[in-house]
């Protein structure tokens, strides 16, 4: 026993032993394998770069999930990220402005608003956990969005399943409020405007030859590409071809040669702004002249700012006019344009429409808390608002209908500015 | 029209003709493939854009940029993704590479927005009609740019010091080091040279069709993929050839087929080529 | 039981899973596929399709989605056999974009528009069943002879082969068989989601699903599975970084290859071996 007394140290038992490492070093040493610490001195800090974007992932900005007591939640599913992000980026800056305002004049019912943001992507398959996520967790009293026709068309029934009101401010396809009577929308559905388009056009060009170019990729642009169709041949007006492009091609010079050799009275443009201002530049490089018919796709005025002179002359269906002399539209021009410096396009306008409608059906309803009986009564005071004057034309709900009924803008652009097309 | 598309083709390809070129010099010095390189592409067109919109300087200062931004991101790269993971696998860099290009194209997305930018262009657009092609001034240019650019790039490579060592290595890296080629900075160079290349594509092709988008850099990239595997990998004629070629195949399957298949026809030609001569049409059979 | 969001969240977490383990039954025998997308496309198709035409039940019409897969497997698999690492991947990424494509332009498919009002029948029993079986499937396929096939060929094929391993067997066998796993999985996931479209199966799910094995691992079964659980929940967890989401996504790719390019469950972690052997603290045992 006394020998023990003498047993040496374990880390003087022998020299070569290495020293004692302790758990977490043994931990990190084996379970990160870092090729670079072995490679020698390189980067060190990257490693640091790496545990400062950690520090940041888990400590930076968060979205303010507050309870429901004191606030009215107000769920924004919508694409921040992704292909159709720029119009996913105005709504909820409209809905940003008319948010301000409403808190700015007192809340709704003594309530503030606050808006949550829940990016899809543009992806159904997010959308569907943004939305689930927003009735189930969340408890939004309100779901505005989604942006897209597909994201909407997913959501939509799962909203309508929660008894949860949700209201688009900006998908355009065919039947997304149909037998769901808690979906509601404000943009114009495409088959609504189309025939108002083909109308004035004809007034206006010579029409006897169209030529039709789709985005073969983009669900919204192959439904509107039929929705034209249909129009053009309900007017008598012959289809001479239809030409595809791809959403993300940058060379057009193909697709316009072909049309420069078709050579039609009209060609009419179904994809997003991106790709529709592309192609108009291109046309008129190659010395084509005519007219353009648009889609809902032009009413970003970015696509002004990329296609320029090109535009000219072409004209689009609009539910938002932003030249239009009526001062409160004058009065919400100004605020965007001092709040994020770019004139207000369609999206902001029907999303600012949007809350301003909401508010009012929360108001009548004289409900603040998310239940779903609460929330049906805010259901039925939104289908009873009746000419509600919004920055995007008087609103007008009927019982059993989804779809806001209000004015169709003809516009065109000339001399650089929009104007109504007569 | 033919005569018309022909033109396009000609232009559309000598860019995809300086971006396949990138792709191939990487792979014949490491046998890897950079799928950033889609990125670089886009990013040389946006520090152009930087340079004359903020810098405020022409387009000979943002062509030159361009370049030489591109050039010392394709370092940064090489230095992140390629050098410590060289002898892992040869698997390891291209999924490295993967991350890096969905990294660069959000945070393009974020710091440019995710729209389309216009591209300011200061050449008047003069039409020259030669015979039946009508061709325009810009398209001279750009023309006059690319094949410059690729005659440059072949005496530098045939004919320079430098140019031998990049060849030798890429036939052995290895006896390379052995021969006393500092292997690791003529990778850099290799890398620097190649997304230079794809730097001036991405500004000659905002210049070309006066916009730009932090999306662009995906399918060209996949596209220059496309053109160097019909080319034979590390092959340079074939890159060039291979581009020029995509470039009318397209061009002419929009004119003259329907225009939807035309990604599908260059992926489509790109699997036939792998399953019947995997080496390429221009490509070496042992490798 | 749970709430409807969490059951949600639950139930993509377990076609994610299949979808991995997929990727790395290919992986398995050395064949790296960057296209496993449009096999779960070609799943997920044909089970709506079936369904809305020829009103079939629900068992019926995922059987057949996954056959097709499987068949598209096949015929995929056999012609790149002699196609190494690299130029394989290229290939499947060419086949997912063809076949991206194709679908786009094929209005019987609904084209871009895609297909919805797909009857919604997956629920987290059929998927967490079918998940458990494979599971254990693949238990028993680490020591069985084809296990060791699928390792030797991955290993070294020259030697395997001359070791008298068919290779041709074992590989067109692994490609087929993960084709079918993924085409499953879309099945599953289009009965879930009711709305599919082109878009749903492009290139970016076919990298989505590679760094579910890349991440969690792809030497042993249970990485892929670690890898999907994690990749799933981030999106839900990390929802306040929302714009900068990609990049942190495209980041990990990077850092992850810098820091531990096998993943993150080697072969040791899960050896029950390596860990008693710690824990007894024998001789120079260093955690797994």
């Amino acid at each position: 026993m006394l020998a023990a007394l003498y047993k040496p140290k374990r880390s003087q038992r022998n020299p070569l032993c290495p020293p004692k490492k302790s758990l977490a070093a043994k931990l990190y040493g084996c379970w990160f394998n870092p090729i670079i610490r072995r490679e020698g001195k390189m980067k060190k800090g990257m490693v640091l770069g790496m545990c400062f974007l950690l520090a940041f992932c888990f400590t930076g900005p968060r979205v303010r999930v507050s309870s429901a007591a004191d606030e009215i939640l107000v769920g924004n599913a919508s694409s921040l990220t992704g292909t159709a992000a720029q119009y996913g980026i105005s709504t909820y800056e409209g809905l940003e402005v008319a948010m301000e305002e409403i808190n700015a004049a007192g809340g709704i019912l003594g309530k503030k608003i606050q808006i949550l943001k829940g990016d899809d992507s543009g992806d159904p398959r997010q959308a569907i956990n943004v939305v689930q996520k927003f009735i189930t967790k969340d408890k939004v009293l309100v779901i505005i969005g989604a942006e897209l026709t597909g994201t909407t068309r997913v959501t939509g029934p799962i909203s309508n399943q929660g008894q949860m009101v949700q209201f688009t401010a900006s998908a355009t396809g065919a039947g997304l409020t149909d037998n769901l009577p808690y979906v509601f929308r404000n943009a114009l559905p495409e088959a609504y405007a189309i025939p108002f388009v083909v109308d004035a056009a004809k007034k206006k060009f010579k029409m006897g030859s169209v030529v039709i170019l789709t985005s073969y990729n983009l669900d919204y642009s192959v439904d509107l590409t039929k929705i034209y169709e249909k129009a053009l041949s309900a007017s008598g007006i012959k289809v001479q071809d239809k030409i595809s492009y791809a959403e993300g091609d940058i060379d057009f010079s193909a697709q316009v040669s072909k049309i420069k050799a078709l050579k039609p009275e009209v060609v009419v443009m179904t994809g997003y702004y991106q790709e529709s201002a592309q192609l108009m530049i291109e046309m008129r490089k190659q010395g084509i002249n005519c007219p353009i018919l648009g889609s809902n796709g032009f009413n970003d005025p970015k696509i002004l700012d990329l296609a320029g002179k090109a535009m000219e002359g072409s004209a689009w269906a609009s539910g938002f006019f932003p030249d239009n002399p009526d001062p409160r539209v004058r009065k919400f021009v100004a605020k965007v344009q001092e709040k994020y410096k770019k004139k207000p396009n369609q999206f902001h306008a029907q999303a600012y429409d949007a809350l301003w409608i909401i508010a009012e059906a929360i108001k009548r309803a004289g409900v603040t808390e998310s239940t779903p009986e609460n929330r049906t009564k805010i259901r039925d005071a939104l289908s009873r608002i009746e000419k509600f004057p919004g920055v995007s034309g008087t609103h007008t709900f009927r019982a059993g209908k989804g779809d806001a009924e209000k004015s169709v803008f003809i516009l065109t652009l000339r001399d650089g500015k929009y104007a109504l097309l007569d | 029209m033919l005569a018309q598309q022909l033109v396009n083709g000609l232009t559309l390809g000598s860019t995809y003709a300086l971006v396949a070129l990138g792709f191939t010099l990487v792979f014949g010095i490491l046998g890897m493939i950079n799928f950033a390189h889609g990125e670089i592409f886009m990013l040389g067109a946006y520090m152009a854009l930087l340079l004359v919109t903020v810098g405020k300087l022409g387009i000979f200062w943002a062509l030159i940029g361009g370049m030489v931004g591109a050039a010392i991101l394709g370092m940064l790269i090489e230095r992140v993704s390629f050098r410590p993971l060289r002898k892992v696998s040869i698997l390891a860099p291209l999924i490295s590479t993967i991350g890096l290009s969905i990294f660069l194209r959000s945070l393009a997305q974020i710091v440019f927005g995710a729209e389309s930018t216009r591209f300011p262009v200061n050449i008047k657009t003069e039409f020259y009609q030669v015979g039946p092609f009508q061709i325009s001034l810009l398209q001279i240019i750009i023309l006059a740019i690319s094949f410059g650019l690729m005659s440059v790039f072949q005496v530098f490579i045939q004919k320079t010091k430098v140019g031998k060592a990049m060849r030798a290595t890429s036939e052995s890296l290895y006896t390379a080091g052995l021969l006393g080629i500092p292997v690791d900075r003529i990778i850099l160079l290799s890398f620097a040279v190649a997304s230079a290349l794809g730097g001036v594509a991405g500004v000659l092709v905002g210049l070309n069709f006066n916009a730009i988008s932090p999306l662009m850099g995906k399918m060209v990239g996949l596209k220059g993929l496309t053109i160097i595997i019909l080319g034979g990998m590390g092959n340079i004629t074939g890159a060039m050839v291979g581009g020029l070629f995509l470039g009318f195949v397209e061009v002419l399957s929009v004119g003259y087929l329907t225009s939807s298949y035309r990604d599908a026809v260059a992926f489509a030609l790109m699997f036939l080529v792998l399953l019947i001569r995997p080496t390429g049409l221009f490509g070496r059979v042992a490798k | 039981m749970f709430d409807a969001y969490t059951s949600q969240v639950l139930t993509f977490i377990g076609i994610n899973s299949i979808l991995a383990l997929s990727l790395y039954i290919t992986a398995l025998a050395g064949q790296l596929s960057v296209g496993h997308a449009a096999f779960m496309g070609i799943g997920a198709y044909t089970s709506a399709l079936l369904m809305a035409k020829l009103g079939w039940p629900f068992f019926l019409t995922t059987a057949c989605g996954a056959v097709a897969g499987g068949f598209f497997g096949f015929c995929i698999g056999l012609p790149t056999l002699r196609l190494k690492d690299l130029y394989l991947a290229i290939a499947t990424l060419a086949f997912n974009i063809i076949w991206v494509v194709m679908v786009m332009n094929i209005e019987a498919f609904g084209g871009a528009l895609g297909i919805f009002n797909v009857p919604k029948v997956t629920n987290n029993w059929i998927v967490y069943l079918s998940l458990g079986v494979l599971l254990l499937s693949f238990y028993r396929l680490q020591d069985s002879r084809m296990g060791r096939a699928f390792r030797a060929i991955e290993e070294d094929e020259d030697a395997a082969r001359a070791m008298g391993v068919n290779a041709v067997y074992y590989k067109v066998y692994a490609f087929t068989l993960g084709a079918f796993l993924a085409a499953y999985a879309g099945a599953l996931y289009a009965h879930f989601v009711t709305f599919i479209s082109p878009h749903d199966f492009e290139v970016d799910r076919s990298i989505e699903i590679l760094l579910f094995v890349v991440l969690g691992g792809g030497q042993t079964f249970i990485g892929p599975v670690v890898g999907a659980v994690l990749l799933t929940l981030a999106p839900e967890v990390l929802r306040f970084l929302a714009e900068y989401r990609l990049l942190v996504y495209g980041l990990m790719f990077v850092v992850i290859m810098l820091i531990r390019h096998e993943g993150l469950i080697e072969e040791d972690t899960i050896s029950w071996k390596r860990w008693s052997r710690w824990l007894r603290r024998e001789g120079d045992a260093s955690p797994p």
